[in-house]
């Protein structure tokens, strides 16, 4: 028996775009399914978001091989090797009771799916991963994202935006791609190849290697690191089931952290890519890393409602400040001791690295405060209605923009003294020389 | 062909076909009416939905909107499908002609601004299209903290917030301006991304298209300009419809500020009240389920409305019997009994009528002499002198007392020991004296001074802060359970979080102060002092239902509260008194549950409730006088035994609905039938269960198993609320056993001085004994039957006197002593 794509139903068609060729090949009855290819894509995308690790619906988890085909509650391994009838797992998906058939309260999977996995069974249920622990997220084939379409039908927001390089080139995050733009408003160069959204744009300290932290959201994410001459991308760095919101270098190059939403914070070696360390202790989504100079210690903030900074070599935290009521979404090192935070809670909070004790609030407002970011002897506050800048020290405020109701969701964290750059949620950035705004940048291509 | 002719599932056959298969099951009718019979449609998103109404030759309503047939003299113009729903498709005017059998009738449609792309709004469809698929439901996203961290506003109630959820957040990760279809708003709730509220709506749903062209557009959010100020549905409240024809399509319009109409059908919220007798479809398509009524609540942005369907059906072998009526109780309960086709039961016998009677106002059962002293008077009207005699006993004004007590949470927990005595026994004078309700009302709500002298003012204490004496004062007297408006609109009705705080100032401004004495306050009121909303922070108005704002020239604004509440011209004061003494007395409220009045809960006879509390009004709020009018219906003496063509009744008060005895009333009926009643703490051991003015007299003690606990299990209110719903109504099997082996039932039965063992000590023969115990338990002579199978079981044991507690202990087991029927 034979499939062919053009028998598929309509709903099927966002599936393949997202996963690629993974499961769209015609199928001769006596070729092997694969697992981590053919199977763990279906699984990850119908099955996980009730049977994952935030949420196990029957106490019941498909996010690893080895949880599939565990004991479920009823005693029973979902999965019976050569026995699709016996397996739960394929008695659920075609089951007459619609109360009682998978996913719930939703219309079946397509025919063809559930014949992969009925006919993945009556192979033997083989595993052909390296652990049976791995994450589903990790088994899916590493593929290509979709091109980027070669113009914009709309803007989309800043997510993510980076300056550096030799000609202050402005890296942005743009759809399936970081387009790469100069200060007069010129697209440079467009590199592809990315999830949907990029959130974070990080280049390494040799120049050599540009990080990104992207996604889809509520599909995918990953981390990728791309070769910057080239803009050929050279590893996957992690995967996850959600769009990753920050991956930063440390200052010294040697390590990577990304923030994931799970709440935990990996530490990959920069070199070798392999997991150096977990950091525990947020309960939800990680909004955003940060680095200390001493690239020992790292600043997280999530929407959990708290921050915390760790002690990366010991992978303990070292203090927790929870005085924030909604999710925090930045927060920047300053002198000292000091570390800032900001919050949709209106609050810019100046608080103690070594004991999480608040020392002042910066701003206190009835709007969400969304990033912040340190340059030499100040720090830049970006909200819903602008940004404002501060001196460090006396934390008296500088300058004030306004932005007409815009978001100003980002501003670039760039090294240079006079160069600023915000990205809105409209698709623009405001450019700042000196005391100079300059003329507004569409970042669309 | 130059027509459009469109017709119910059988699209695309031939004409001939259709007036074929048309005239086999056509009804014959004497007159079509078409809704609305000119319309102009003004933008190419907007719809129109036509309703069809037939009168049969019976003078019966039929709604005929999906068997008509739709013809369209300017092709392409417009469409319209087979529900009757008009799509424009291009400017013009043009008529609908209306077809069924020989029928014809005309709709003048003109069609306006159908070439420029009409903008998705934000306000009037994208939020709409959310609270319709129930993602902004309570439930899911529009709870109070969202679901899986997407927070919508209860049904698009607050739209910034919405604004910001749908397009702000997280760099507005759930819309995808590039590819809409590949928005997270589209790929979950169609299932394409795994999504655990399942599925909302189809990729060709309506739903769907609005989203996904407001996307498409750029996800405005711009307010409109057009303010919505209220809808009106087709048809309007009190319709009827008779199976098989129980199918009702409707149509919704809703009115703007500039006088504009648009048909709203299709983005309004449908949800029936009683889901037992009707459903309704997303697209406002009623179908009737059994006979009865039910409200169909309809939502269109906060506007609701709430229009009543009737449902009848033809039960073979049914004929109305024309059962004679007592009072107006009875020709209303029967006027409508005989419209649904049920039939009312005939009178209970007396012994039946004796123990209920006396059980619903005097809470106990009847004693022997009692029972003898009633069987003894022949005269025709011995139901009325019982009732008369039995609502003047001293017992009836602590019974009902309690009832109060329960509604204004008298308790040692919240006014203190000695408060609970004063505040008691005040409320026991009031019934026993008749006092008028509104004066009742009016004491209670303005009491000032010292609570020792005012005793009703202990209201103000158990409700000690303004919130919770609004609250409290509204759900008792206006039978409205208003919480739910703190923190938000009102769910299921018009009240909205400003009406909460402008109820709210009425009582702000008063003050409790302590004194040197425990158990005292000192009330009175400010001259100044007002409440500001939360969300807006502005200064709230004093309000009431129905009139709204109203002047208050008292700094005490208790007073322009309360003159309002009693006016006479109020129209809930006196409802909801009269449904709270109905339900009482008939175990069920006419509105129910009883102290939830709301257009979205209609009651099951509303011209019963009308007549009652007009009677109450009239008589000057005389609550003995609507007590007796209830008692001396047939209604409420009928048997409780189902006939053949009443079984299926729940609701509409065919036959009286057996109940279990209340705990206090169960207590007290153990104590009658083994004569050794309970005693309780802090009062004299004469009081009964059903007059203890507090549940909490006992300090607590969670160690012991003691007489208190046997309230509890059987549902004796904490009174920590004043809603009805404390008691709680639930069999448990903390009931079974303390019925089966607890120590309550267990110390009565083995008593050595119980009547029992004192009679058998007497030499009474065990015929007798068991004789006895029937009337005292059930208050009624133990038949042939019954005696011969209790004696066989006595004769079978050496024991006489275990095996007569065995018996008693059988007796009180059985549902005819434990219910009141």
């Amino acid at each position: 028996m034979y499939f062919c794509l053009c028998r598929l139903p309509l709903a099927l068609v966002p599936l393949f775009t997202i996963w690629g060729t993974a499961c769209g090949e015609d199928l001769p009855a006596n070729q092997t399914i694969s697992f981590s290819s053919q199977v763990a894509p279906i699984l990850q995308t119908r099955c996980v978001a009730c049977h994952g690790e935030k949420l196990a619906e029957s106490d019941y988890r498909m996010d690893s091989f080895a949880a599939l085909v565990a004991k479920t509650s009823s005693d029973q391994p979902a999965v019976v090797p050569s026995k699709a009838k016996n397996s739960e797992l394929y008695q659920r998906l075609v089951h007459q009771d619609e109360d009682l058939r998978m996913p719930s309260e939703a219309a079946a999977l397509p025919e063809e799916e559930i014949e992969l996995i009925r006919r993945w069974i009556e192979q033997g249920a083989v595993f052909d991963g390296d652990s049976r622990d791995t994450l589903l997220t990790h088994l899916l084939p590493v593929h290509n994202h979709p091109a980027a379409p070669p113009t914009y039908r709309a803007s989309i927001p800043i997510s993510a935006l980076a300056v550096f390089g030799d000609e202050n080139r402005i890296y942005v995050g743009g759809y399936h791609e970081i387009t790469v733009w100069n200060t007069a408003g010129e697209l440079l160069n467009r590199i592809g190849n990315q999830g949907e959204r990029t959130y974070s744009i990080e280049p390494d300290p040799t120049g050599e290697w540009l990080l990104s932290a992207s996604g889809t959201p509520g599909i995918m994410g990953e981390v990728r690191i791309f070769d910057l001459a080239s803009g050929k991308m050279h590893a996957v760095v992690t995967r996850t089931d959600e769009a990753i919101l920050d991956a930063q270098y440390s200052p010294d190059g040697k390590r990577i952290a990304v923030g994931l939403p799970n709440g935990v914070i990996d530490i990959y070696s920069a070199t070798t890519l392999t997991k150096e360390a977990t950091l525990l202790g947020h309960s939800d989504q990680v909004t955003s890393v940060h680095w200390h100079a001493d690239s020992n210690r790292l600043g997280t903030t999530s929407r959990d409602n708290a921050a915390k900074i760790y002690d990366v070599n010991t992978g303990r935290s070292i203090s927790t400040f929870a005085g924030h009521s909604a999710c925090v979404n930045s927060l920047a090192f300053l002198d000292g001791n000091d570390v800032i935070t900001v919050s949709d809670d209106g609050k810019a909070i100046i608080w103690s690295v070594a004991d999480g004790r608040k020392n002042r609030e910066v701003i206190s407002g009835p709007t969400s405060l969304l990033d912040v970011a340190r340059f030499d002897r100040h720090y830049w506050i970006t909200s819903t209605q602008g940004a404002q800048q501060f001196e460090i020290g006396s934390h008296r405020r500088l300058v004030q923009l306004q932005s007409e109701g815009v978001w100003v969701t980002t501003v670039a964290k760039n090294k240079l003294p006079d160069l600023r750059i915000f990205g809105l949620h409209s698709g623009e950035l405001i450019v700042r020389q000196g005391e100079q705004e300059m003329p507004r940048i569409l970042a669309r291509p | 062909m130059n027509q459009i002719i469109v017709r119910a599932g059988w699209v695309g056959v031939t004409l001939l076909m259709i007036g074929f298969a048309n005239a086999a099951d056509r009804v014959e009718i004497q007159t079509l009416d078409v809704y609305p019979t000119q319309y102009t449609i003004e933008g190419s998103r907007e719809r129109l939905q036509i309703i069809a109404t037939g009168t049969t030759v019976a003078g019966i309503s039929i709604d005929l909107t999906s068997q008509v047939t739709y013809e369209v003299d300017k092709p392409g113009f417009v469409s319209v499908d087979s529900a009757g729903r008009v799509i424009p498709s291009t400017n013009g005017s043009g008529v609908i002609r209306v077809h069924y059998g020989e029928w014809t009738r005309e709709i003048q449609l003109s069609t306006k601004k159908i070439e420029i792309p009409q903008d998705v709004s934000f306000d009037l469809h994208t939020l709409p299209a959310l609270a319709q698929t129930g993602c902004s439901g309570g439930s899911c996203h529009g709870s109070p903290n969202g679901k899986a961290g997407f927070r919508l506003s209860l049904f698009g109630s607050d739209r910034e917030l919405d604004r910001i959820s749908l397009t702000q957040t997280l760099y507005g990760r759930r819309i995808n301006p590039i590819e809409p279809e590949k928005s997270l708003l589209l790929m979950k709730p169609t299932t394409a991304v795994a999504h655990q509220g399942g599925k909302r709506f189809d990729q060709g749903d309506l739903q769907y298209k609005l989203l996904h062209d407001w996307i498409e557009q750029g996800a405005k959010t711009d307010r409109d300009s057009a303010e919505c100020v209220g809808i009106e549905i087709f048809p309007p409240t009190g319709r009827t419809l008779t199976f098989p024809h129980a199918n009702q399509q409707l149509a919704v319009v809703a009115n703007f500020a500039d006088g504009s109409r648009r048909d709203v059908t299709h983005l309004a919220k449908y949800e029936a009240s009683d889901p037992r007798i009707a459903d309704v479809t997303r697209t406002g398509l009623v179908r009737g389920i059994d006979r009865g009524e039910s409200a169909i609540i309809v939502r269109y942005l906060h506007h609701i409305e709430a229009p009543l369907l009737t449902f009848v059906r033809n039960i073979e072998g049914f004929a109305w019997t024309d059962p004679p009526a007592a009072n107006y109780v009875d020709q209303h309960i029967y006027l409508k009994l005989k419209q649904l086709q049920y039939l009312p039961g005939e009178r209970c016998d007396e012994s039946t009528f004796l123990r209920r009677v006396y059980l619903d106002t005097i809470g106990s059962l009847p004693t022997e002499e009692e029972i003898d002293a009633y069987m003894a008077d022949r005269s025709p009207d011995r139901r009325k002198r019982l009732i008369d005699r039995l609502l003047e006993r001293p017992e009836y004004a602590k019974f009902w007392a309690q009832k109060w007590g329960d509604l204004l949470r008298v308790s040692t927990k919240l006014i203190g020991n000695s408060g609970v005595h004063k505040f008691s026994r005040w409320l026991e004078s009031s019934v026993a004296s008749n006092q008028a309700y509104d004066q009742f009302a009016r004491d209670i709500l303005l009491a000032k001074g010292s609570t020792r002298q005012q005793p009703a003012g202990n209201f103000f204490r158990s409700a000690g802060d303004t919130s919770d004496a609004m609250e409290t004062a509204t759900q008792v007297f206006l039978g409205t359970r208003i919480q739910c408006a703190k923190c938000h609109n009102h769910p299921f009705e018009r009240w909205t979080q400003a009406n909460y705080y402008g109820l709210s100032s009425f009582f702000h401004r008063l003050q409790r102060s302590k004194t040197h004495r425990k158990d005292e306050a000192l009330l009175w009121s400010k001259t100044t002092g007002e409440v500001t909303h939360p969300a807006t922070g502005e200064t709230t108005k004093p309000w009431v239902p129905v009139a709204g704002e109203i002047e208050t020239a008292d700094p005490d604004r208790r007073v322009a509260f309360t003159n309002w509440l009693t006016s006479p011209d109020n129209p809930l004061f006196a409802k909801i008194e009269v449904n709270r003494i109905w339900a009482q007395l008939n175990g069920r409220g006419i509105v129910e549950p009883f102290d939830d009045f709301r257009d979205s809960n209609p009651p099951a006879n509303g011209p019963l409730l009308d007549a009652l509390a007009k009677d109450f009004v009239n008589s000057g709020y005389d609550r003995r006088h609507i007590i007796r009018t209830i008692l001396m219906s047939n209604t409420y003496q009928a048997t409780s035994t189902a006939n053949d063509f009443n079984s299926s009744d729940l609701k509409y008060f065919s036959h009286y609905s057996p109940r279990m005895l209340t705990a206090e009333q169960l207590v007290d009926a153990l104590g009658n039938v083994t004569g050794k009643p309970k005693h309780f703490f802090g009062v004299p051991k004469t009081t009964k269960a059903t007059w203890i003015p507090a549940p909490d007299l006992k300090p607590h003690d969670r160690g012991k198993i003691g007489d208190i606990e046997f309230l509890k299990v059987f549902g004796q209110p904490e009174r920590q609320s004043a809603c009805e719903c404390e008691r709680a109504k639930d069999v448990s099997l903390g009931q079974a056993l303390e019925l089966l082996n607890g120590k309550t039932v267990h110390d009565m039965l083995t008593a050595k001085d119980n009547l029992l063992h004192l009679s058998l000590a007497n030499g009474m023969e065990p015929a007798e004994v068991i004789n006895h115990l029937y009337r005292r338990a059930l208050a009624r002579e133990a038949t042939k039957a019954e005696l011969e199978v209790h004696l066989r079981y006595i004769e079978s044991h050496d024991d006489m006197s275990k095996a007569i507690e065995d018996t008693c202990w059988a007796i009180m087991n059985r549902n005819e002593f434990l219910f009141q029927h």
